[in-house]
């Protein structure tokens, strides 16, 4: 090895920082080499010199000055917050996005009529209102009109064809007319609660809700014109 | 085996500052306070400011002690947290530079003497680590008056290893050529060669 690669390692040699291969290489050229032995020498004393550097004082208080620093610090966190030790979340805001969504799904469908909803047949309008809650029952279901009228009921109806409000009506007037003659009714005539009403279980959702049997008003418009021919029958 | 011992001491302590525990707190305080200090003074060279230092750092560590990651060596976490405090420390220092005139006075005419005796080599040699590049600086002192590994000092200052290896063989070389001459009289000295006249 020539010295000036030498003096490269010269300071690690002097703290036993080498591998044994290149420690053997270098003690073979200082023993040889007499400037590089005092390079080295100049190393190891400076090495001594630093084993002799004082160590740093610090006051006397230091602890208890920094212990009152973190007794503050407790303090502001136990005030300014509520104290509980920070954790990762167990549901991180990613998860959470599809438990919401479908909480929110969910909430909007029992909103919205719910399981009652799907168990009511098509029509909806026909499943009229719990008993006694209101006394007048809204019988614009039965309403056929032309399509841009507003002069009958508001429902949504308006915007049905001609041809398909006239099925409706017709199907209600089916289901109605189904309702009247069956046993249910029949056998709960005499009861004074039921009397005149139809009681539908349904599936021990809840309380089962009663729904009057009313007489069907049929009502025609023709397509192409608002004026209205009406033909009323009562069943 | 023994750097596992105590990194396995310092864990055990560190989780009984996170539950809480106060006295372990103050003993992982008594274990770093010194040795914290014996590098932030050499980085700051002030007394007073380097104990402020160690003092913010230990409330940093308590503020965070929840982000602690148990993957890591508290005493990195505990170190990188002090250097980084004094840097920002040294950067402010740049931006507004203050003199004492009092200080001033005295100074020059101090490290004259101390630089002249050369019986005083401790203080020469203290003097010349301060006077090094910080970059050099702060390898050297982590490594050479830490002793902490290489790789350690290295995940400290956040750079690669052969840069911190680089760095401390030049800041050896650098101290070794600053001090060569005070050595020289130094050896001279305790060997009992007469002081030059003009030392007398």
């Amino acid at each position: 090895m020539r010295c000036r690669k030498v003096r490269s390692f010269l300071s690690a040699y002097s703290r036993g920082e080498l591998s044994e291969a290149k420690r053997r290489a270098i003690s073979a050229h200082l023993e040889c080499c007499s400037d590089c032995r005092r390079e080295e020498a100049g190393f190891r004393e400076v090495y001594g010199a630093l084993s002799k550097l004082p160590d740093a004082d610090l006051s006397a208080d230091f602890n208890s000055r920094l212990l009152n620093r973190i007794a503050d610090e407790r303090y502001r966190e136990t005030r300014s917050k509520a104290y509980f030790p920070k954790q990762a979340p167990a549901i991180g805001m990613r998860r959470m996005v599809p438990v919401v969504a479908t909480f929110c799904l969910m909430l909007a469908f029992v909103l919205t009529g719910g399981i009652e909803r799907l168990l009511v047949p098509d029509d909806g309008y026909m499943v009229a209102q719990h008993d006694g809650i209101r006394g007048e029952l809204d019988d614009s279901y039965l309403t056929v009109q032309p399509a841009a009228s507003h002069t009958f009921s508001q429902h949504a109806s308006k915007h049905w064809n001609f041809d398909r409000q006239v099925a409706r009506a017709n199907r209600v007037r089916g289901y109605m007319n189904q309702l009247a003659s069956s046993n249910t009714f029949a056998n709960n005539t005499n009861s004074w609660s039921t009397q005149g009403k139809i009681v539908l279980g349904r599936l021990g959702l809840g309380p089962a809700t009663t729904y009057r049997p009313r007489p069907i008003i049929r009502t025609y418009i023709a397509p192409q014109t608002d004026a209205v021919k009406e033909v009323r029958q009562v069943y | 085996m023994k750097e596992q011992t105590e990194k396995q001491a310092d864990y055990d302590l560190f989780e009984r500052v996170q539950n809480g525990d106060m006295v372990a707190f103050n003993d992982l305080v008594n274990k770093y306070k010194k040795r914290l200090m014996n590098v932030i003074t050499r980085m700051v060279q002030s007394q007073e400011e380097a104990e402020d230092i160690v003092q913010e750092t230990f409330v940093r560590v308590y503020q965070h002690r929840e982000s602690f990651d148990f993957r890591h060596c508290f005493s990195t976490w505990l170190y990188t947290i002090a250097l980084n405090l004094a840097r920002n420390e040294l950067r402010k220092r740049k931006r507004f530079k203050f003199y004492d005139i009092f200080d001033l006075k005295g100074n020059e005419a101090e490290i004259a003497v101390e630089m002249q005796v050369p019986t005083n080599l401790p203080q020469v040699l203290k003097r010349a680590i301060e006077n090094l590049p910080e970059k050099y600086k702060t390898a050297f002192v982590l490594r050479d008056i830490e002793e902490l590994p290489y790789d350690e000092v290295a995940k400290v200052m956040n750079i690669p290893l052969g840069t911190v290896k680089s760095r401390v063989n030049r800041a050896r070389a650098l101290l070794r050529e600053k001090l060569k001459p005070r050595m020289e009289e130094y050896n001279a000295l305790s060997k009992g060669t007469l002081l030059p006249v003009s030392l007398l």
